[in-house]
């Protein structure tokens, strides 16, 4: 297991640099002239070739791109040329507040969201499944923005109970969580259904029921094993919503994370700032890709096979 | 046990999301204002901090940094300068003397500045002739403000405390410029910082930075050990009428509006104009609240393209059909829900050379049998050909694009939007062959002229103006009514005169800017330029 | 890790059988006919309503919902209803040609890279995992960002962005069809791989891409809500329903019908795609009947 997981996390740094080559490249492309943003119209050809001089923009692509992943290798991402900080400090200081809301909009999709699934699986057609089901595919529906509108003028001007925007304690997540969340929940929940109904309707599992084990037992140590390892694959492909999710919900509430940081970066074309996100988004993301995979290999006694050599756990009958 | 759990769990959720859907629907046009009172009522147990909410961010705070409307809302805060114009377009004379004990006119491009010879910024650095010397040519070099480059000549320290500013051209309001713009600051501190002072500028004024978070607050407290002892010299924009400011970035108008009404923020500045009914009817502040109408500096126009890429620049019945073909007064309702006026001129009303006289004239009054007649007699056949309108989403300038493409379809000219982000647009603008027709908006500092140097002094674009126009007739024009000696109402009228003869552009309008408070906190509202509150010096209850 | 949870491949011949299930479904009739209702609107959208969807008429601005303007008017006194119809075709296209692009790319890959193996499986899965290393999101908002913003270049953004996620399901699904015993057959009677990749690996594996593709199509109409929400959508005036969404969140609290009648739209028409594609996979996989 300490092996592959070594092997996963060496695995990371190629794609990572990549990512950093596919990303520097695609800047590189994007219109819109630095020099000519940060000094404005009205300056000289001679001020602009002075300014692209001294930030190296003048460089040819290999040369730039050499010496920025030569920096980004020392954990060095430039500067920010529109607000002239350093990028990874400012980069920094802003994960907490994206790694929050990724969280809690993790944990409402998986740790709410599947059991809710299961659960209308085992209650299946009874008026409690036909809600969820309900609720999780208006949930799957809606923009998120737009829910997160919704939740400001409900909890913040209308009830006054929750901040509508900001950061400061906890109560400032919870808004933005919620409406990140709701579609990891219904994603999740659906496929929790899904993937449990069709354990339950398995022959191993009629065959338990058959020899009179207890329906608890039958549904705990015989079916949800088994309707785990989908649920977890896809939950896992439900990061990249989620994190994804996070660029537009921190403009909605105003949190200066990474994708806030990072979309005003891209309408100012500041590019060490939109660079330096990316790569930090991704080594967020395959972060948890790998734990994932690792979760996977846990909950899959067969791929757990594969790494540890032991001998295959007794099938069901 | 765990299975009713999961049930009340289940219909609260559900329960919620319903609320939800119905939060949309429940809130009807008609409410306007009405949960006023229903608000957290003002007891926040620190009334000796205001919280102010800017709709933009300041990008960057360090002392050299690049500027934006926000900045020099906070900026001068923490940053003091030789002297200030606290009022808008105020001359020498009138400014507020700040780290400047005395200002000697030497001639016309030289003046000698005496400074106190006890300036200290927030960490006990003193500040010499020698920190101004260098601030004034560092600022200058990192190119971020292109008067300086243009006008700035040199600054030299005469002794410890006298600098010499000399100039190499003296158009109107060039030296307030200077002194106004290039804060007074300790080169140690500078150098010490480790990044240009990025994060944490050290101040001179009256209060310093406390934390920054960019992009989303700015909290500044009162310096315990701001240098100017004296309270008689303590300049007005220097108070210290509060202990702690913080001013957070709001940018969704819908947010703002949320935030001023839960208390969350104390002031907003500025409220758009979307939201401003809730706020504001009838001319009145709704109950709750104050309201600062402002007229903004800015002034919001159309250019054509006049380069030879664009058709527009073949015939000036052309570009006055479709000046004429453009509604100003529906620009001012798309861009502003009406709170604006439009423009008789390409002028800003505000400017302290406006001429009058202009309000009387017709400029471009909306017309669509005109605007008809002369694409006719233009001569140009358009069918078939497409223009571009060059806009970006800022203050709405894409809604006006809207507007002006619907109208122009009315008289048969095809076109279509380019709408891109700030930062492309200023790069699209410079390049001919990206529009025929752009949307432009320009802040005047105090005289028409000052937009007018920068939309078509040809110095400063290689020879043409900013929309491509190469006539030397504009430019001597220009340069007459630019030169402090020949700059009169006639000089003036005459440039504008000449602009409209040619049909190069059309002044639309101008909008109205609003702060809005929560009543009872702030009893007299104190602003810098007429459009920023200096909330250290405004007078609280 | 790309394995498809519940479908299984079936034989060809089901396709019947499939859609009668469907049909039999109430669920899915119901997301059929949402969908169908709001593509007969696109296409009907002139003789549906008498208004322009572009004609700016400032006096009529913010009009509540009423018998003359059933949504009501926008800030700049449009029909909301007739640019909700009118933008139909817009954010229909935006969702379904995106995913049919990636659908046809993300197949014509994960079927070369499945049915190859070796160092042709080996490349094109690494340049996939590095695209995939980002959520699909963010790259969607990168290439937009190169791309500038407009109707076409959204399409592309949003089609690259669901290209590895197609690729990657496509190639499991070869791989499991691979090993059939038809193809051993059709092998062993020396048919060329491209005759075998199009005659009988494809269509075997289609059946779960049929299902993802429905589910996609709705999760990139709800990404291209989110570009236009950041400023990288569509160019105005297209009635787009996110960029109309975005365009009205400033008035949520003044002229909320601005704000909920797009948001309903596109609640709809994704819902529409969800139960579809939901029915699609119950009636591909018998197991989950009765």
């Amino acid at each position: 297991m300490g092996r592959y997981i070594l092997k996963r996390i060496l695995w990371m740094i190629p794609i990572l640099l990549t990512v950093a080559i596919l990303v520097f490249t695609l800047m590189y492309f994007v219109p819109g002239d630095t020099a000519q943003i940060v000094l404005g119209s009205s300056a000289t050809p001679e001020q602009l070739e002075q300014y692209r001089e001294i930030h190296g923009l003048n460089a040819p692509y290999i040369v730039r791109l050499g010496s920025y992943l030569g920096s980004i290798l020392h954990g060095d991402f430039g500067m920010s040329y529109i607000y002239s900080t350093s990028v990874t400090a400012d980069l920094l200081a802003r994960l907490p507040r994206t790694f929050i809301i990724a969280l809690g909009t993790v944990i409402i999709g998986v740790i709410v969201g599947v059991p809710f699934g299961i659960w209308a699986a085992i209650k299946q057609d009874t008026i409690a499944d036909r809600l969820i089901l309900v609720t999780s595919l208006i949930g799957a529906s809606m923009p998120s923005f737009w829910l997160g509108l919704m939740l400001v003028i409900l909890f913040a001007l209308k009830l006054h109970v929750l901040p509508a925007f900001g950061i400061g304690g906890p109560q400032y997540y919870i808004l933005p969580i919620l409406a990140n969340g709701v579609a990891g929940f219904a994603s999740n929940a659906r496929l929790a259904r899904s993937s449990m109904l069709e354990v339950v309707r398995s022959d191993y599992v009629t065959t338990a029921r058959a020899k009179g084990v207890s329906e608890r037992k039958v549904i705990l140590e015989h079916a949800l094993p088994n309707a785990l390892i989908p649920i977890i694959t896809s939950a896992g492909s439900c990061f990249g919503m989620m994190i994804g999710g996070t660029m537009v919900i921190e403009s909605v509430f105003s949190i200066p994370g990474i994708g806030m940081y990072m979309t005003s970066a891209i309408s100012n074309r500041d590019y060490n700032a939109v660079q330096g996100s990316v790569i930090f988004i991704a080594i967020l993301f395959s972060l948890c890709m790998l734990i994932v995979d690792l979760l996977y290999a846990f909950v899959d006694p067969r791929i757990k096979s594969q790494y540890e050599g032991k001998k295959r756990r007794k099938k069901h009958e | 046990m765990k299975k009713r759990m999961t049930k009340i769990l289940a219909i609260g959720l559900i329960a919620a999301m319903g609320t939800m859907l119905l939060a949309g629907c429940g809130n009807s046009t008609g409410d306007k204002g009405s949960d006023t009172q229903a608000k957290s009522s003002g007891s926040t147990s620190a009334s000796d901090v205001i919280t102010i909410g800017v709709d933009s961010d300041w990008n960057d705070i360090s002392p050299f940094g690049t500027m934006s409307t926000t900045r020099t809302a906070v900026k001068y805060i923490f940053y003091e300068y030789l002297a200030v114009r606290k009022d808008f377009g105020a001359e020498l004379e009138d400014m507020e003397l700040q780290c400047a004990k005395e200002i000697k006119k030497v001639d016309d491009l030289t003046y000698d500045i005496t400074m106190y010879d006890y300036i200290k910024d927030s960490e006990g650095n003193e500040i010499t002739a020698d920190d101004y010397a260098w601030a004034a040519m560092a600022m200058k070099d990192a190119g971020n403000y292109e008067k300086l480059n243009s006008y700035l000549e040199s600054v030299t320290a005469v002794d410890d405390y006298t600098v010499e500013i000399k100039l190499s051209d003296n158009p109107l309001g060039t030296i307030e410029y200077v002194l106004n713009i290039v804060p007074v600051i300790s080169k140690t501190a500078y150098e010490a910082s480790g990044d240009k002072m990025a994060s944490k500028p050290v101040a001179t004024a009256a209060y310093k930075v406390e934390e920054m978070v960019p992009g989303s607050t700015l909290t500044l407290v009162k310096n315990e050990d701001y240098w100017q002892t004296d309270e008689s010299l303590v300049s007005a924009v220097s108070k210290q009428n509060i202990d702690k400011i913080v001013y957070k970035v709001v940018t969704e108008s819908t947010q703002m509006s949320t935030a001023l009404q839960t208390g969350d923020i104390d002031m907003a500045q500025y409220m758009d104009t979307t939201a401003i009914n809730t706020f504001y009817a009838d001319g009145e502040a709704v109950s709750g609240y104050q309201v600062e109408e402002l007229n903004s500096n800015l002034m919001f126009s159309v250019l054509p393209n006049m380069s030879s890429d664009s058709i527009l620049s073949e015939s000036r019945e052309l570009r006055e059909a479709i000046f004429y073909a453009i509604d100003a007064e529906s620009c001012v309702q798309a861009a502003c829900g009406g709170y604006g006026s439009t423009l008789s001129a390409m002028a800003n009303p505000l400017s302290a050379d406006y001429d009058e006289t202009w309000n009387d004239g017709d400029y471009y009054s909306y017309d669509v049998d005109k605007a008809k007649e002369k694409l006719e007699k233009s001569g140009v056949d358009v069918s078939g050909k497409k223009l571009k309108i060059l806009t970006m989403p800022a203050m709405n300038l894409d809604k006006v694009a809207e507007v002006i493409q619907a109208e122009l379809a009315e008289i048969g000219i095809d076109s279509e939007i380019v709408s891109v982000e700030d930062a492309l647009y200023q790069t699209y603008k410079l390049d001919s062959t990206q529009f025929d027709l752009i949307l432009d908006i320009k802040g005047t500092d105090d005289f028409v002229t000052f937009p007018w140097s920068l939309l078509f002094d040809n110095r400063s674009f290689d020879g043409e103006t900013a929309n491509f126009i190469v006539d030397d007739t504009l430019q001597t024009k220009l340069e007459t009514a630019l030169s402090p000696d020949t700059h009169s109402q006639e000089t003036v009228d005459d440039f504008e005169n000449y602009l409209e003869e040619n049909a190069y552009c059309y002044g639309l309008y101008t909008k109205s800017l609003y702060i809005v408070a929560k009543e009872g906190k702030i009893s007299k509202f104190d602003f810098l330029q007429g459009s920023y509150v200096l909330p250290n010096c405004s007078e609280y209850n | 890790m790309s394995r498809n949870g519940s479908a299984k491949v079936k034989k060809n011949s089901a396709g019947a059988a499939v859609f009668l299930r469907v049909v039999k479904n109430p669920m899915a009739i119901v997301g059929i006919v949402l969908v169908l209702l709001l593509c007969l609107g696109a296409i009907l959208a002139p003789l549906l309503s008498n208004y322009s969807p572009s004609k700016v008429d400032m006096p009529s601005a913010f009009m509540s919902p009423s018998l003359k303007h059933l949504a009501g008017t926008d800030d700049l006194g449009r029909d909301i209803f007739t640019r909700l119809l009118y933008g139909s075709k817009y954010s229909i296209m935006l969702g379904v040609a995106s995913v049919l692009a990636a659908l046809i790319i993300g197949v014509i890959l994960g079927s070369v890279s499945g049915y190859f193996g070796g160092q042709v499986d080996n490349i094109i899965m690494r340049i996939l995992d590095v695209i995939q290393s980002m959520p699909s999101m963010l790259f969607a908002i990168i290439i937009s960002a190169v791309l500038g913003a407009g109707f076409i270049q959204t399409i592309i953004a949003l089609g690259v962005a669901t290209v590895p996620g197609m690729a990657r399901m496509m190639r499991a699904n070869i791989l499991s069809v691979r090993e059939m015993e038809y193809i051993e057959a059709a092998r062993s009677i020396k048919c060329s791989n491209v005759r075998i990749i199009m005659k009988h690996v494809i269509p075997n594996a289609m059946s779960p891409m049929i299902v993802t593709t429905a589910s996609h199509i709705s999760a990139n109409i709800l990404m291209a809500t989110g570009l236009s929400y950041i400023g990288l959508g569509v160019q105005p005036p297209t009635p787009e329903w996110g960029a109309m969404l975005t365009a009205g969140r400033n008035y949520i609290t003044t002229a909320p019908y601005m704000v909920l009648f797009p948001g309903l739209f596109i609640c709809l028409f994704t819902l529409g795609f969800n139960l579809f594609g939901d029915a699609l996979r119950d009636a591909l996989d018998p197991t989950l009947k009765h």
